[in-house]
């Protein structure tokens, strides 16, 4: 991932970390304040099965397709963002 | 020096509180005696079994029981090593030709167990140009096959062919694409639309790979599956499956018409760096699957006691799977009532699988039941009866109360 979460978002980023908050919005049962940084399996103790159906609304939202390998490496809101990011650019499926 | 067990201080944690909640292990249940196919002493009492993926009860079944007696005798407790480097049995050979005559393909291969059979074959057959494409439910093993290839991996909505067929058709990759689905899926106990998965992956050129662990034995002519039981058993590349549910002893296999099976053979790690399966196993295997083709009474017996328990449970206002199939899926309103019913239900003498979320789709607790074509009447009666008196309890907070 070459994209880092410093500087200030294009609009274009924060319409998906929007996106990606909402969503996770529905499954946050601890009450703590979603933001980039935020970790999503550790803080909010979602599981990874939540975090791939999460990706289900994220891929059709912004009509993309993200492979299972790169979800691995993603811990924050802010680097799910970037990983749809980079989908949308790419123009559809990349491969590892 | 850091603590490389610290990651599991949070499961053993939530295994604590699971303990603590329901005053045993339902993870961690211990039969003390195994009564028959349908029942088994638990705790000191008789239990009747309704989480055992027993379909067909076959587990003592007597032409197996006699078989393995036999193979045991003969050729020993183990074959101590792989088929590549000790060498096969002609009974693995055997089992093999008989594996692809029951489902009508030109090859067989046998691995030791289901797992091995879906780890084996995608890390196989999945090289790095390769996507593949996995519907949500798939079972564990489909997913860790995935990981160990080198293909990019897809999951695209559970039985959802429209939106496999938008992943296809945006695919760029240069290499093969594949799609993998089950029978009958394990936790819901719904069957997959194979007819319209077939048609799509078909137009875009992909293989289909279906693994029938809950399916063979249970539907289809022949015993062959939901692919056969949709007529369209030929449009299916890789006929994955296990004996550890409806064949009622362990192992694992994939039939092809494919020739490079043979050669899958030389390649599939899963296959080749483990012990190949244990002679009275493989003779089990032989006897159960040849009653099961030669039975359909079996496979009668199985629906109508499926029916007897989806339709009670359905009456007592029980939320269910979508299909009424072997597999019962009784959802929880919570964790918490899930594992208050389900000890409930163990103390009046009923088995059932506590599924918890991950392992179960859309993070729900789930009492998993799966009906045995060797329930009596009367077992179905005590179970329906336990599962009347769960619902009619006051702290029950499910549907049914409402
Ligand atoms: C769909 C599916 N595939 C594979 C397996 C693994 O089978 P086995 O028990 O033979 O390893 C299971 C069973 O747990 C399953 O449900």
């Amino acid at each position: 991932m070459t994209e880092n979460t410093v500087g200030t978002p294009t609009p274009e980023r924060r319409e998906i970390v929007e996106a990606v908050c909402a969503e996770l919005e529905k499954h946050n049962t601890t009450g703590i304040q979603l933001h980039e940084e935020t970790d999503v399996t550790g803080e909010l103790a979602i599981d990874s099965v939540a975090v791939m159906d999460l990706m289900f609304e994220l891929e059709e939202r912004f009509d993309i397709a993200v492979p299972l390998n790169q979800l691995g490496s993603v811990r924050t809101i802010g680097q799910i963002a970037d990983l749809v990011r980079s989908q949308a650019k790419s123009g559809g499926q990349q491969t590892e | 020096m850091k603590d490389l067990l610290a990651k599991f201080t949070a499961v053993g944690r939530q295994h604590a509180e699971l303990l603590a909640q329901v005053g045993s292990d339902p993870l961690g249940v211990r039969m003390d005696r195994v009564i028959g196919p349908t029942e088994a002493e638990i705790e000191g009492r008789r239990c009747v079994l309704l989480g055992s993926n027993n379909y067909l009860g076959l587990t003592f079944e007597p032409t197996a029981l006699e078989g393995a007696h036999v193979a045991l005798d003969a050729a020993g407790t183990g074959t101590t090593g792989s088929r590549v480097a000790n060498g096969s049995y002609s009974m693995h050979q055997d089992l093999e030709r008989q594996l692809a005559a029951f489902f009508r393909r030109r090859h067989a291969l046998l691995f030791s167990t289901g797992y091995q059979a879906n780890v084996g074959m995608l890390s196989a057959i999945a090289g790095r140009d390769d996507t593949v494409l996995i519907d949500s439910d798939c079972h564990a093993s489909i997913y860790d096959g995935c990981k160990l290839s080198d293909a990019t991996v897809q999951r695209f909505r559970h039985n959802d062919p429209e939106n496999l067929d938008r992943r296809l058709a945006r695919l760029q990759a240069p290499g093969n694409a594949l799609v993998v689905i089950e029978g009958i899926y394990s936790m819901l106990g719904d069957r997959a639309p194979v007819r319209e998965i077939a048609e799509v992956t078909r137009r875009h050129g992909a293989y289909l790979m279906v693994d029938e662990a809950h399916s063979l034995g249970v539907t289809g002519p022949g015993a062959r599956g939901v692919a056969a039981e949709a007529g369209v058993a030929d449009k299916v590349d890789f006929i994955v499956g296990t004996f550890s549910k409806s064949v009622g002893t362990i192992g694992g296999f994939c039939a092809a018409d494919h020739d490079a099976l043979e050669a899958i053979r030389l390649s599939a790690r899963a296959y080749l760096f483990t012990a190949s399966l244990p002679p009275a196993v493989v003779a089990s295997a032989r006897c159960t699957l040849e009653r099961m083709r030669t039975d359909p009474g079996l496979r009668d017996r199985l629906w109508a006691n499926a029916e007897i328990v989806y339709d009670g449970l359905a009456r007592m206002g029980f939320e269910l799977g979508p299909e009424k199939t072997p597999v019962i899926a009784v959802r929880m309103p919570d964790t918490q009532t899930g594992l208050a019913t389900w000890r409930d239900l163990l103390d009046a003498g009923v088995y059932v699988n506590l599924a918890l979320p991950p392992a179960t789709p859309n993070g729900n607790c789930l009492l998993r039941c799966s009906v045995c074509a060797a329930h009596s009447a009367d077992q179905l009666d005590h179970v329906l009866a336990a599962f009347a008196r769960v619902a009619d309890a006051p702290d029950w907070r499910g549907t049914a109360a409402e």
